[in-house]
């Protein structure tokens, strides 16, 4: 809502400026132009350049104190602008002159600073944001949140069990045995002088970090010859001092 | 007391400890079908076969299968295919339900804890591995243990390499599969399966040379030697031409894998273990791979297994030992 304003009072702002200028063509304004002529056209142009900046301010959005600086040059344009019509063209000289057209410049000049004052500090918010988002973890965490919060509620994943199937044993009852398998265990059967009680032990070890790997003999090549580099690179006081001799 | 079970395409072995010594019950993961008739169930007796009558069928089990199919001039069957249950065989559950209770035995105690090798899923195959887990898991809790289960690679690593603290690459080259994991501190950083093994090459050789299967496995199993100096037209030229084919796969693939991670800056031996790897020349073959193709890895040795097929039962035995209360 607050843009479709601010775009409405910014348009209000051009057309009054093109039908000011229209006017200036129009009546073809001279120093001999009837006085209406001079006031309607010049009210017109006057006041439309204050409706332009305040409908870009209230576009780049207020912030605190911008918007009662907007409001009072949109105020002072326009009492200046009042003022014009009022005097014009009786009271129209020094130094009734210089004190409209200074009251119509403070006026300007406060709304143009309204203006660059938003953009400054857009602008500063805008890397202040960005910075932050690339140190601070707490900030991103929370936009990951308020993103969240956005968009869907979170779903914790649903992790599956191992089915518990009760399988029902085949039935074997209309399986004979031979004889030779009445035995409770048949096949052939080697016996080897082995215990794996160690291996056992040992599997239980390295589960449990206490072991450790050989490192390639690549890899002891390599910190040998950084070893003798740094050597080489050292005169022989250093040398004595760190390895000794 | 624990015990660690592989559940192989070609063999189910289970092993367990018995003070000083590791028994390892052994059984070929395969039956035969034969009609009944009472003839035929004397002569099984008599011979201490190993059999189950079904109906009006007799389904010789395991190694005696092996051997009748010879006698028979007949395929055995398989329970499993492609290093998981096959969905083709109808009786794939039940006969390995029976081989896996005369394998295992009955549990000392209720709840003894049963550690059962598994497949990775391959990264060639639309196989999924679940479905093959969760019924072994099942079939071994039916019959009183409390079982989980690793891959295959993995129980490898737990077998050959405590020395170095459980740290290098473990590859099993099964019948059905070749698993292949690479652990840091005993911990999987790679693990995958490629859906070829001793059977594709036996499958291929047999085809490629117009021998039945059985017979070019058993040379494979016997007298093959992995010797790039073959005759030909010979069934160890068509071995030896498959074996460098599965070699060079799972190498690539290995490198692959093992760039897709950032492999840690440690040795890593290497474990080659299962039936496949067991004709002389393979670990030359394997080494000239890989110095062929080149590993993103430091690779200080390579090695076979001190015993390729018992090796994942008794990473199994040693995993299963540490859950042991």
């Amino acid at each position: 809502m607050k843009y479709y304003s601010a775009s409405f009072i910014f348009a209000v702002g051009v057309g009054l400026l093109i039908l000011g200028l229209s006017l200036i063509v129009i009546f073809q304004l001279h120093y001999g132009s009837e006085p209406y002529k001079v006031e309607i056209t010049f009210s017109i142009v006057g006041i439309s350049i204050p409706i332009i900046i305040h409908g870009i301010n209230m576009m780049l959005g207020y912030k605190r104190y911008f918007k009662i600086t907007t409001i009072l040059g949109f105020v002072l344009s326009f009492v200046a602008v009042l003022a014009f019509v009022a005097i014009y063209p009786e009271g129209w000289f020094y130094p009734n002159v210089t004190y409209v057209a200074i009251v119509y410049a403070l006026g300007l000049i406060l709304l143009f600073s309204s203006s660059f004052a938003e953009a400054v500090v857009k602008v500063i918010e805008t890397s202040v944001k960005t910075a932050k988002k690339i140190i601070t973890t707490e900030t991103a965490e929370k936009e990951v949140e308020e993103t969240l919060v956005d968009t869907e509620p979170f779903v914790e994943p649903i992790t599956f069990k191992e089915p518990e199937i009760i399988i029902k044993d085949i039935s074997t009852e209309d399986i004979k045995l031979g004889k030779a398998l009445e035995q409770p265990r048949v096949g052939r059967i080697v016996k080897v002088k082995d215990a794996v009680t160690r291996e056992a032990e040992e599997l239980v070890r390295v589960k449990e970090g206490e072991l450790k790997v050989k490192k390639t003999d690549s890899d002891i090549f390599e910190a040998a010859k950084a070893l003798k580099s740094i050597e080489e690179r050292m005169g022989k006081n250093d040398k004595k001092k760190i390895f000794g001799g | 007391m624990a015990k660690g079970l592989d559940v192989g395409t070609m063999n189910i072995i289970c092993a367990e400890m018995e003070g000083e010594n590791i028994v390892f019950v052994q059984q070929r993961n395969a039956f035969l079908e034969l009609d009944y008739s009472d003839l035929t169930k004397m002569m099984l007796d008599n011979a201490r076969v190993q059999y189950v009558m079904k109906g009006d069928k007799i389904y010789i089990l395991g190694d005696d299968a092996m051997k009748f199919a010879t006698v028979f001039r007949k395929s055995t069957r398989r329970p499993m295919k492609t290093g998981i249950l096959s969905p083709e065989e109808k009786e794939a559950v039940p006969i390995i339900r029976l081989i896996v209770e005369k394998v295992l035995g009955a549990p000392n105690y209720d709840g003894e804890i049963v550690c059962i090798s598994s497949p990775a899923n391959p990264i060639d195959s639309d196989i999924e591995t679940t479905y093959h887990r969760k019924t072994l898991e099942v079939l071994v809790k039916k019959l009183g243990y409390k079982p989980f289960t690793i891959d295959e690679g993995l129980a490898i690593i737990y077998s050959e390499l405590a020395d170095n603290s459980f740290t290098g690459i473990g590859i099993s080259f099964g019948a059905g599969m070749t698993n292949v994991t690479a652990a840091y501190f005993a911990a999987p950083i790679v693990s995958f399966s490629i859906a070829r093994g001793g059977d594709w090459i036996d499958e291929n050789a047999a085809k490629a040379t117009g021998l039945p299967k059985e017979q070019v496995c058993s040379i494979k199993e016997s007298t093959f030697e992995l010797s790039y100096e073959v005759e030909l037209g010979s069934v160890e030229g068509a071995l030896t031409i498959y074996y460098d084919y599965l070699i060079t796969y799972v190498v690539e693939n290995l490198k692959r894998k093992l760039a897709e991670v950032t492999p840690p800056q440690v040795e890593f031996p290497i474990v080659l273990a299962g039936g496949t790897s067991k004709p002389r020349g393979f670990k030359k073959a394997f080494e000239d791979k890989i110095a062929q193709v080149g590993l993103p890895v430091d690779v200080s040795q390579i090695r076979v297994a001190k015993d390729p097929l018992f090796s994942v039962a008794r990473g199994c035995l040693i995993a299963a030992k540490t859950k042991e209360e």
